[in-house]
């Protein structure tokens, strides 16, 4: 039997009652699925936030196997007030990963809660367990010809469709707005209770994952990036898989470019002549995915400066921005909408377009084509050796499709990322008519100076952002109290009178978007 | 315990250096924790040649003869395939690496999904002049942290040293020296050699020479099947 040897608790929990628990979690689920040990445990700290490790480290990690045994975790962290922080795959790097969000919290990993649980290949639907992969999912469609294609984030391969659409992600695909593309969720209340939205409480019924609404309130929204309830399936839709697919890359040669392209784009888009979600990415974010790292060109710390961005930028034939956009359907079809595309670039009078054949499968047009067109991979993950040394934080500001505001966006990101000596690592990726403007803000966690100035550039970020008038969609968990602020008190009441209603004892997942019955609301 | 490692202890304990509370009996149960010597079939990763030559050198230096070895260079061949096959195959195994950041973030993730030990997580920053190091290591690891902690005491650059322990009451270990001496890539082959051999001096002919610099930043980790 496994001995603890650590000496985290959960918070308020005496060591005797969480070794009761302990025991309880393992006539429940197996030794095996009960991980105590320090060495068990340390994959559950690496963290990418500026804090301590010490402030995100578990009291165990707990592993279920059914939906049977996930109401039975909530049964005894119910008894013994034990808060509980769910993850499906873990890898939400740079939001938090697999660490909980508060010392001391158990981690309840439904990894091994893995089976892609139906796929119709007609009507373009998928159910499918927590631990279930967008590799997993890719290969099972491979195996089995099915013509559908999946849109995902993108650390695609290790990644999950269900964790990635309950903290709303998004992807490149037509079908980038995941949450949008969801239908049918199954969750295991904090009482233990299963509830399915939609269409799956009708017994016999048969089109859960075909229509989201059901009857009566639609509830789905509601336990995304939320606390009230441990998604155990979700359902989904697959885009068939078009006759052609044809990857763009358009490069522009200034950074000043932004507005006009976004004003190119947004007619384009809104009109799905370009259906897929269209990036705008700018050039560290293509240097470093192409296997580039700042250290290649500068040592001096600091931000970047701008001649060595240019530089890079004509050593690697980059764009200062690079918008990717892909075509789909038949040859007809995709041959109409390029001529399109072409004539708004004619008109628009800048920017040169690469083809899937020009750009000769290097990257990073290949991992962006693959990211279009469904297929996994992990070339992304070069953003983290661009500086180096293990920080990410991602600051995500929404914010309106107008060339205007992604040009204030940006000078405003890159002006106090730049005076906190980092850099701007950024794309906008184009939704139906919003923006989602993704930057990493990476930095050394090795520097404690450089922790400390990336912490206070992110509170920076947040602050002037807000006072603008934007605010970001997703955040990292160190940052998750904060960032609740700012959608002001009267949602955050109407979110804690919920989590008492559903939760009265505050074990799922406390402080999860900044609820937590703890806060005075 | 040798006599180096004795007074780096007297050193840091007198220092008030963190919390660090580890009696000489408690270093030796680290190294036997560790499994520390054993044979078990090792699979290595280094990111270049560089830390080929250095951390590379120092665990193959650690191990035991006729111990069955396979080395990955991650600048050359993915080293996603081989991890995954290892923490796949229901045999003990140890996964020893200094990688990259984006290596070390699959790594960690691999390891964690497939339920591995990990008895130790590291991130190294190297510059001409100054190395930083912060690691958390699993209770039983401590002993390699103080033996790097004890190499850096030794070495001519400048260094930052933190030893997190995120699961005991106790506070970090900390040490850090100020000095304008260039930077070597002995620390990463006492890194290695301390990851196997917690409790063992290096063997001088493993070290890189002394012209060697090794910069960037790094990840090192051990994975135990």
């Amino acid at each position: 039997m496994s001995q603890q040897t650590n000496t985290v608790l959960p918070q308020g929990v005496a060591a005797s009652e969480f070794e009761a628990a302990v025991k309880e979690f393992r006539a429940l689920l197996g030794d095996e699925n009960v991980l105590v040990k320090s060495e068990q445990l340390t994959p559950y700290t690496k963290i990418m936030m500026p804090r301590d490790v010490a402030q995100n480290t578990p009291s165990a990690a707990v592993t279920a196997t059914s939906v049977e045994q996930v109401q039975g975790v909530v049964k005894i962290c119910n008894e013994y007030k034990i808060p509980v922080w769910t993850i499906s795959t873990g890898n939400n790097f740079g939001y938090g990963s697999a660490a909980p969000g508060q010392r001391g919290q158990v981690v309840l990993d439904l990894k091994k809660m893995n089976k892609i649980l139906h796929i119709d290949a007609e009507l373009g639907t998928a159910l499918v367990e927590p631990g279930v992969t967008y590799q997993q999912l890719y290969d099972y469609l491979e195996e089995n010809n099915i013509p559908l294609m999946l849109s995902f984030s993108a650390p695609s391969a290790i990644a999950g469709p269900l964790g990635n659409t309950m903290d709303r992600g998004v992807g490149y695909t037509p079908y980038g707005e995941h949450f949008l593309m969801q239908c049918g969720m199954e969750l295991v209340l904090a009482n233990g209770d299963v509830y399915r939205t939609g269409m799956g409480g009708v017994e016999g019924d048969n089109a859960w994952q075909v229509f989201k609404w059901g009857y009566g309130p639609t509830l789905d929204g509601m336990f995304t990036q939320a606390n009230y309830g441990i998604c155990t399936k979700m359902g989904f839709w697959l885009m068939p898989k078009p006759p052609v697919s044809m990857p763009l890359e358009i490069k522009f040669e200034d950074e000043t470019d932004i507005a006009e392209i976004v004003e190119f784009i947004r007619p384009l888009r809104i009109a799905q002549v370009i259906p897929n979600a269209v990036v705008i990415a700018g050039v560290i974010w293509e240097a470093a995915t192409c296997n580039t790292t700042r250290a290649d060109y500068i040592t001096e710390p600091g931000a970047t400066p701008d001649h060595v961005l240019k530089q890079i930028q004509k050593d690697k034939d980059l764009g200062a921005w690079n918008v990717y956009a892909c075509l789909y359907g038949t040859a007809e079809q995709v041959e109409v909408n390029l001529n399109i595309v072409k004539g708004a670039l004619k008109q628009l009078g800048k920017g040169r377009l690469v083809t899937e054949e020009e750009a000769g499968g290097t990257e990073p047009f290949d991992y962006r084509a693959k990211l279009m067109t469904g297929v996994p991979n992990l070339q992304e993950f070069g953003l983290y050796n661009w500086r180096g040394g293990g920080g990410s934080m991602w600051f995500a500001p929404v914010s309106q499709a107008r060339g205007s505001e992604c040009d204030k966006q940006y000078a405003l990101a890159k002006s106090i990322l730049n005076k906190h000596g980092l850099d701007y690592v950024g794309e906008f990726i184009v939704g139906w008519r919003d923006m989602h403007h993704v930057i990493d803000v990476l930095y050394d966690r090795t520097n404690d100076e450089e922790r400390a100035r990336a912490e206070a550039c992110f509170g920076e970020l947040l602050d002037e952002f807000e006072k603008r008038g934007y605010a970001v969609y997703r955040v990292n968990t160190q940052f998750q109290e904060r960032v609740a602020q700012s959608y002001g008190t009267t949602k955050r009441r109407v979110e804690h009178a919920i989590k008492r209603a559903l939760d009265p004892n505050n074990i799922l997942a406390p402080g999860k978007s900044g609820i937590d019955l703890k806060n005075d609301f | 315990m040798n006599p180096k490692r004795r007074s780096f202890l007297k050193g840091a304990l007198a220092s008030g250096a963190g919390g660090l509370v580890l009696s000489q009996s408690g270093l030796a149960q680290a190294a036997v924790g560790l499994n520390a010597g054993s044979s078990l079939p090792t699979l290595v990763m280094a990111s270049d040649a560089a830390v080929e030559a250095s951390f590379a050198a120092g665990v193959k230096a650690a191990l035991p003869t006729g111990t069955e070895v396979t080395l990955v260079r991650t600048d050359r061949t993915s080293p996603l395939a081989a991890v995954s096959e290892a923490l796949q195959a229901k045999r003990p195994m140890r996964l020893v690496g200094m990688v990259d950041d984006a290596t070390g973030e699959l790594l960690t993730a691999m390891a964690r999904s497939a339920g591995a030990r990990m008895t130790w997580l590291g991130q190294h920053a190297a510059d001409a002049r100054q190395t930083r190091h912060q690691v958390i290591s699993a209770q039983n690891a401590m002993g390699s942290a103080l033996a790097l902690g004890e190499q850096l005491q030794q070495d001519a650059a400048g260094f930052r040293f933190k030893a997190e322990q995120p699961f005991a009451k106790k506070g970090a270990l900390e040490l850090s020296a100020a000095r304008a001496g260039a930077a070597s890539g002995h620390w990463a082959a006492h890194l290695g050699h301390a990851l196997v051999q917690p409790n063992a001096p290096v063997d001088a002919a493993y070290l890189p020479a002394q012209s060697k610099r090794l910069e960037g930043r790094f990840v090192s980790f051990v994975i135990e099947v």
